[in-house]
């Protein structure tokens, strides 16, 4: 388990790449690309739009390889108010570069990436969990 | 994050190195911008040594094509890695930004 600052991104997905690391003889080069895409979208995107009060903003990420399916499962813990990021609108991916928006890849592309998502809000804690 | 950037004739080639992401995207846009002020007849990046893109990367190069696309600057990529391709292209972003696999096909091609 990583206690993640998400006042201090830069040490925070260094943390990441340096457990990511650790498992690398588990993992495919393309498992740790992706989770490393993941990490960083809902990282930054938690420490912009979550609410957390006075409550401090850290978040917890696990990261557990399942070797039985070649899987490895990010699980994101935070107590921010109750918050879904999967509620994010998707980009117009279709639409012409003079109406394409800048924001809302990231949550799209973690959804596209993932084999399995699932958010639940268990008190006080949102969790959420990624198959990839 | 390195970043090189030179002109091939009219056209301007800049080459970033390492991860794109959100610690690195900002200030490779903020160079970006900085150049394309001097109105280039035509910009590439040359993604070849960018080992990590980011939905913050991929702001950076949206940003990019529309500042050139305003201002009539024909914009391209070329040499993006296979990860950093699939990105891009789950994105939609070849649907609308010119992309080569090598320099010399972009200097050929770029419209």
């Amino acid at each position: 388990m990583i206690t993640i600052d998400l006042s201090h991104m830069k040490e925070s997905l260094s943390l990441v790449e340096q457990h990511l690391e650790k498992l690398s003889q588990n993992i495919s080069a393309k498992q740790h690309y992706t989770a490393s895409f993941i990490c960083e979208e809902i990282l930054t995107n938690l420490a912009r739009h979550a609410d957390f009060k006075e409550r401090g903003t850290a978040a917890i990420l696990s990261m557990e390889f399942i070797s039985t399916t070649g899987s490895l499962l990010l699980t994101f813990q935070d107590n921010s108010e109750p918050f879904n990021l999967l509620d994010f609108p998707d980009p117009e991916i279709e639409a012409a570069l003079e109406e394409r928006e800048l924001g809302g890849l990231g949550i799209y592309l973690t959804k596209q990436y993932a084999k399995e998502i699932q958010y639940r809000y268990e008190s006080p804690y949102n969790i959420l969990k990624v198959r990839i | 994050m390195k970043t090189q950037h030179y002109q091939e004739g009219d056209i301007l080639i800049i080459a970033p190195q390492g991860r794109l992401d959100t610690m690195h995207a900002p200030e490779l846009l903020k160079l970006i911008e900085q150049l394309l002020s001097n109105r280039p007849r035509g910009c590439l990046l040359d993604l070849r040594e960018v080992t990590f893109l980011s939905s913050s990367g991929l702001q950076a190069i949206l940003a990019s094509a529309k500042i050139s696309n305003t201002n009539q600057i024909n914009f391209g990529v070329f040499g993006m890695q296979d990860m950093t391709y699939d990105v891009f292209t789950m994105s939609g972003f070849n649907k609308f930004i010119q992309s080569f696999s090598s320099k010399e096909d972009a200097l050929a091609n770029l419209l």
